[in-house]
């Protein structure tokens, strides 16, 4: 603390406002701003000088920087540490254009550098990596990699471990073992040659279903250590377990031969795959139920094939990713890697043996443990050795039959979704159901992605919004922890930020003060992400779930606030934003205000800035 | 089952009357409405996820019912979290207080344009169709 800064605590409340703005002044004085070149070089834009005596020629932090753009990792999210500043170093200078692939994101938080890493993956189907301090880091890490790993998200996670020169607390014999039940696989290893190859198999690990985040434990030396001439390892790409040609024929036929097939298509891997799915549909054509409306890379909503099509009496239907399917290709499951995961045989809940059975069977006649994936392109080979002019004329009439159906479905549905939508039209405070039909009309010719799971705002966007990208909406936590929204959304921020889109996150208040330094992130990093308060100032699904409770014991409900509400004093959101940089406005209490303060928000996001918009809702 | 619960709701109407019988309190009832946290499912202004506004729903089709309603909800512990509507006994809302909760849901409104006077909702409708029709 500045000596400015020590005086204004001295001087305190009591003294006159001339005083405090001296202070102000003095203290702004005291904390120097970065100077142009500081900044240019923050963003790449100026090369670092080269020093010619160095401590280490090639130090062994610049190979592991160079693994991780051969990978083409674009972020590492890292709140900084004295374990890996090796690495840091390297990120932020070794290459041609330091600071970039990766480019470092300073998180606030090491909860948020990963829940960044979760939402920018469920984006881009591609990880991003985190940098974690030793055992305090990774702990504070710990409830996002839970998520993640529900999530079947990749993530790559590198723990710096310093075990010889700095606080013991920090470090451990197997720092990894704090998150081995729920994560994919780890490593913790002994030279430098094998850091660089656990990296590259850190990353395979991490993209090859079940995906999940895999550990990198990295001593200190390993980074400081000269490379000399060590060469990085060849990387060979994973292979994914695909069906085999004689399933893939059979399916072809099916698809082929069937009267009325169908396509279920759940949550592919990347938007590669989208695009075979696509291709299959509209080879076969097949009517296509899409859970992009669900979670992230499925298929496009409003697709003409995508619907219940001109006939629900389907003969033939086929599971990617999705179940209940009379032919279903499925990856792995979390079960498929608890071997020696969990050894302390904790049994974390979906990570072990079901112990409540499934409300429905979900198996297909013919389950296939496979990637659909990457067997997408082996059907799409065989149904096309099937293809005959009889064949293709007769798939373009389905095609057709099922295109208008689907278009007379869709407004019909949409009339009777927003015949709902006027419910509560012009309450104070405002409806969700307004502040999710004023925002699309808005963003509908942009190039968007909705962030945050919308459970809580009671999901307005399905059957108004189009879902059509593989990024539209991202879905839900992971395994329901609260505070992954807005890192999350920063993490699509950051997949957005060069691609010329905008991310929007209806952010719920009780989750936003779990970790709201990754409002900083967004302000610093000029993130196009336009978060949008969903304030109902409480926690409010735990206010029903007490009210319940409050009326079956009969002893009163008029408490229910004490532990589930957030008032006396409320708390200002805009103020909030403001003070970690981020353009603000705010509380909105009145519905006609909404749509202007929308349109100054997505201004300001389209000029590569975050927005808040702080709105008092409804409670649901 | 389901049948055997709506008999009794309805005997249990017929046999119920209200202990006290004196004018209403809309001003009372509006403070209940907010206390015992009516607002929450049924929104500030009656119009939210559970409406309850212009009198849409059957259980303020009279207060005897409506007050029956109140103290018929479920009252065995449920074995997980539960968001439906509560039990409110008379210890918790009496007969007087409930009468007052009736009266103030009686003056809520929802009046909300028609689609066609909604420009966002209209502009939607709309939009979708013009983009079906290409």
């Amino acid at each position: 603390m500045g000596t400015s800064a020590s005086a204004a605590a001295v001087i305190g409340s009591g003294s006159n406002a001339n005083a405090q703005a001296s202070v102000k002044k003095d203290t702004t004085v005291s904390i120097p701003a970065p100077s142009p070149s500081q900044l240019d070089r923050d963003v790449g834009v100026i090369k670092p000088p080269t020093s010619i005596k160095r401590a280490a020629q090639r130090p062994g932090s610049d190979l592991m920087v160079q693994i991780l753009k051969d990978l083409n990792i674009e972020f590492i999210a890292a709140n900084p540490a004295s374990s890996f500043e090796g690495l840091q170093e390297s990120i932020i200078n070794y290459g041609p254009i330091p600071n970039t692939m990766p480019e470092l994101i300073t998180a606030l938080h090491e909860e948020s550098a990963v829940d960044m890493a979760h939402g920018y993956a469920k984006c881009e189907g591609a990880p991003m990596a985190v940098m974690l301090h030793g055992t305090v880091g990774l702990q504070h890490a710990s409830m996002a990699i839970y998520q993640a790993y529900h999530d079947k998200t990749p993530v790559i996670i590198i723990v710096g471990r310093d075990d010889k020169f700095f606080r013991q607390e920090q470090t451990a014999n197997d720092i990894a073992g704090l998150t081995r039940a729920f994560t994919k696989w780890d490593a913790q290893p002994t030279s430098l040659k094998d850091t660089l190859a656990a990296i590259q198999r850190a990353y395979k690990e991490a993209i090859t279903p079940p995906m999940g985040p895999t550990v990198i434990v990295i001593d200190t030396e390993f980074q400081k250590e000269e490379a000399g001439e060590l060469k990085i390892p060849t990387y060979t790409p994973p292979i994914f377990k695909t069906i085999n040609k004689k399933q893939a024929k059979n399916i072809a036929q099916n698809l082929m031969e069937a009267k009325n097939p169908r396509m279920q298509v759940g949550k592919l891997r990347t938007p590669e795959g989208i695009l075979n799915a696509i291709k299959l549909a509209e080879l076969s054509g097949c009517s296509v139920r899409t859970a992009a409306t669900s979670g992230s890379m499925s298929f496009p909503e409003r697709h003409p094939q995508s619907g219940k099509g001109d006939d629900t009496n389907y003969d033939y239907i086929l599971g990617l990713e999705s179940d209940g399917a009379d032919v279903s290709i499925q990856g792995p499951t979390l079960l498929s890697n608890v071997e020696n995961r969990d050894l302390t045989e904790i049994g974390f809940g979906f990570i072990r043996d079901p112990v409540i059975p499934p409300r429905r069977n979900l198996s297909g006649k013919n389950d296939m443990t496979a990637d659909a994936e990457a067997s997408l392109p082996i059907i799409i080979e065989q149904f096309k050795r099937l293809q005959t002019q009889e064949a293709l004329d007769k798939i373009s009439v389905r095609i057709l039959r099922h295109e208008t159906a689907n278009i007379e479905s869709y407004e019909t549905e949409l009339k009777k979704t927003l015949e709902k939508k006027r419910k509560g039209w012009d309450s104070s405070p405002v409806s969700l159901a307004r502040l999710y039909s004023e925002l699309w009309p808005l963003i509908r010719d942009l190039d968007w992605c909705l962030s945050s799971p919308t459970v809580f705002s009671s999901r307005h966007h399905v059957g108004l919004w189009d879902h059509n990208k593989p990024y539209s909406y991202l879905g839900m936590h992971g395994a329901g922890g609260i505070g992954y929204c807005i890192g999350a959304s920063a993490g699509a921020g950051l997949a957005a930020k060069e691609r010329n889109r905008i991310v929007i996150n209806i952010q719920c208040d009780g989750d936003l003060n779990y970790t709201p330094g990754s409002l900083w992130t967004a302000a610093h990093h000029k993130l196009p992400l336009l978060t949008i308060m969903h304030n109902n100032r409480g926690y409010h699904q735990e206010v029903m779930y007490l009210h319940y409770m409050a009326g079956v014991r009969g002893r009163g409900s008029d408490r229910m606030h004490i532990g589930t509400t957030l008032r006396e004093p409320f708390i200002d959101y805009a103020k909030l934003a403001e003070a970690y940089g981020v353009q603000s406005e705010g509380p909105i209490e009145n519905p006609e205000e909404l749509t202007a303060a929308y349109k100054r928000g997505i201004k300001t996001v389209l000029s590569g800035e975050p927005y808040l918009i702080d709105v008092i809702t409804e409670p649901r | 089952m389901k049948k055997l619960s709506l008999y009794i709701l309805i005997l249990t109407v017929f046999l119920y009357v209200p202990t006290i019988n004196s004018a209403t309190n809309i001003s009372s009832g509006a403070s209940l409405y907010l206390d015992h946290g009516c607002y929450s499912c049924h929104g500030y202004n009656g119009a939210g996820r559970h409406p309850i506004a212009n009198n849409v729903s059957g259980i303020m089709t009279s207060e005897t019912l409506f007050i029956t309603f109140l103290r018929l909800r479920a009252d065995i512990n449920p074995l997980k979290p539960s968001n439906s509507m509560p039990n409110y006994s008379a210890a918790v809302i009496n007969d007087q207080e409930a009468k007052d909760l009736y009266a103030y849901i009686n003056t809520l409104t929802d009046k909300p344009p028609q689609i066609e006077n909604i420009p966002t909702l209209k502009n939607i409708l709309e939009n979708a169709i013009r983009k079906t029709e290409k």
